[in-house]
């Protein structure tokens, strides 16, 4: 009699649960919702970009060709700066290097597919990202038009970007940061040194012979 | 059904659930753990042993506190703070179901100028499909993946066209841009890209298959009669009751490096016709009705833009702990104050 209670006590708890389980199985039905999208012009700017390279309405059962990819193919080889350490980099990134072990800097070299924002979106954004206060738009202009541009022994056009420039007031260790900037067929690619502003200015001469040795291994 | 012997055989059971699950989780990971031991009514081992798994348990320790409380309590007026403390106890459960049954778990990602109002699974995905002239708001019906099987028809809302699944793989490669492959599921299920091969069949007769990948940048526009329509398969959308936008990211990293030290970000948060800015940063969530928001991470897109990920976590059920301790709290000060009286009055 005991055990037949305890049978049926488990069948009880067994019914249930069974019961419990079988409720979660759902039928499959659509959910509908509204979705939101707020856009940034830079958004809508590629998203024109992308849909010229779509074919319109046309039944597409290849995903691969639409997976923008922003890793580059491109082959570079460059020749490290005396005293700086090489690392080998990843994806979107090709290579950093860092160097001065007192006044330590990073530097790397970044691939990114298309215009990657355009040169003044990425100097304002640059900005942001070391802390420096937004300047009037005459003011960021005059410091455009004072950035250099040099040719690298491959016969790349590189705009140099000097941020210690417009840091007249920080003091030494204020972040700062020198880039360099070149387009090569569909890519931009970013040479970017962020390190103290002492630093910076202290290795400004090994990242101007970095950009300089920049050449494209052709096959 | 009302015996204590019962609840401690389920508490020593939990505790060696925890105990296994926690070890199982290193080769089967959290998530395959989490779903095997605690979220379970019955696993097996060696393959065909079943064991009760941790739902089961729990729900057997509830019904067993509620019959013992019926059958074996004692209603005096000096038993109330006991009566008490067991309805904490029991409240403690019923926070425990509304939780699990209740939690939402995503994450939204913004770059700087970006908003939107339905966040991301982690783990869930689903097969959306929108009208193509729409930009904002689009109105989505979307089929969640859980169920996909070969030849499953979906019933399109509204429309007179059906969409058959004729292959589905929670984790999958593309073969030359025209076929699937199916590989083998990762142990963090975030890591997973389904793919899926689809037919649409409209009521005209016309046949058109397309294939969908988890890892597409942009939906596949199609177009059935004189309507086009994107579908996309993509993580798993959580509508929800506000817009978010992205105005400023900030990241301060440490001097000399990239690697980040804090992160915030600056949003704007409309709903019902209010708008109101905020700042995100750890341990500073946004909380608005059952959801709240952390901010999780941050990225660097292809663009070279900063995005800042949020978690988003809807609990309706988020105070409920918070009260069931102070039931049982009230119900320990509610005894101890009776079991005083009653022991300065057996003095005297």
């Amino acid at each position: 009699m005991k055990t037949f209670k305890i049978i049926n006590k488990f069948l009880v708890i067994l019914a249930f649960s069974l019961g419990i389980s079988a409720c979660r199985e759902g039928k499959i039905v659509p959910r509908t919702y509204e979705e939101t999208v707020v856009e940034s012009p830079l958004e809508k700017m590629t998203a024109k970009m992308d849909a010229s390279s779509l074919p319109p309405g046309h039944p597409d059962i290849s995903q691969m060709s639409q997976m923008a990819s922003s890793t580059s193919s491109i082959d570079f080889k460059w020749i490290a700066p005396q005293g700086w350490t090489e690392k080998p980099g990843g994806g979107m990134r090709l290579v950093t290097f860092t160097a001065n072990d007192s006044s330590p800097i990073e530097c790397s070299i970044v691939s990114l597919g298309g215009m990657a924002g355009g040169l003044e979106a990425n100097i304002r954004r640059w900005m942001g990202q070391i802390n420096m206060p937004e300047i009037p738009e005459d003011q960021f202009n005059a410091f455009l038009q004072k950035q250099e541009e040099i040719k690298s022994e491959g016969g790349l056009t590189i705009n140099l970007v000097d941020l210690t420039a417009l840091q007249n007031k920080e003091p030494q260790e204020a972040p700062s940061m020198i880039a360099g900037i070149l387009t090569i067929e569909d890519k931009t690619v970013f040479v970017k040194m962020t390190g103290t502003k002492k630093a910076v200015q202290e290795e400004k001469e090994h990242f101007r012979q970095l950009c300089q040795s920049l050449q494209l291994i052709h096959e | 059904m009302a015996s204590v012997k019962i609840i401690l055989a389920c508490l020593v059971w939990l505790f060696i659930l925890v105990f296994w699950g926690t070890v199982a989780q290193v080769d089967q990971g959290l998530y395959a753990a989490q779903k095997r031991f605690f979220y379970s009514y019955f696993f097996t081992v060696f393959g065909f042993i079943p064991l009760p798994g941790g739902q089961l348990t729990l729900w057997i320790m509830f019904i067993n506190l509620v019959c013992a409380g019926l059958v074996h309590f004692v209603y005096k007026w000096s038993q109330i703070g006991i009566l008490v403390i067991h309805l904490g106890l029991l409240s403690y459960f019923v926070a425990a179901f509304v939780t699990f049954h209740g939690i939402e778990e995503s994450n939204l990602s913004l770059p700087e100028g970006e908003g939107s109002n339905v966040s991301s699974s982690y783990n869930e995905w689903e097969l959306s499909i929108w009208p193509d002239a729409e930009e904002s708001p689009r109105h989505v019906s979307a089929y969640d993946t859980n169920h996909f099987k070969e030849n499953l028809r979906l019933n399109s809302t509204g429309s007179d066209f059906s969409i058959f699944v004729r292959k589905y793989f929670p984790n999958a490669e593309v073969l030359r841009g025209q076929d699937l492959t199916s590989l083998a599921l990762n142990k963090e299920p975030e890591k997973n890209l389904p793919g899926g091969i689809f037919e649409i069949q409209t009521a005209g007769g016309q046949s058109i298959p397309f294939l969908l990948y988890g890892a597409a940048s942009e939906a596949t526009q199609i177009k059935i009669g004189q309507n086009r329509f994107d579908f996309a398969l993509r993580r798993k959308r959580y509508p929800l009751p506000f817009t978010l936008t992205l105005q400023d990211f900030t990241m301060e990293r440490y001097p000399g490096t990239e690697t980040a030290r804090s992160y915030q970000s600056k949003v704007k948060i409309e709903y019902d016709g209010i708008s109101r800015e905020v700042l995100i940063y750890m341990n500073n969530p946004l909380r608005y009705k059952d959801f709240t928001l952390y901010q999780s991470s941050y990225a660097i897109d292809e663009w070279g833009r900063e995005i800042s990920t949020l978690a988003v976590v809807k609990n309706a059920g988020r105070l409920l702990p918070y009260i069931a301790s102070f039931i049982t709290f009230f119900g320990l000060v509610v005894h101890f104050g009776i079991m005083g009286v009653l022991k300065s009055k057996s003095r005297k």
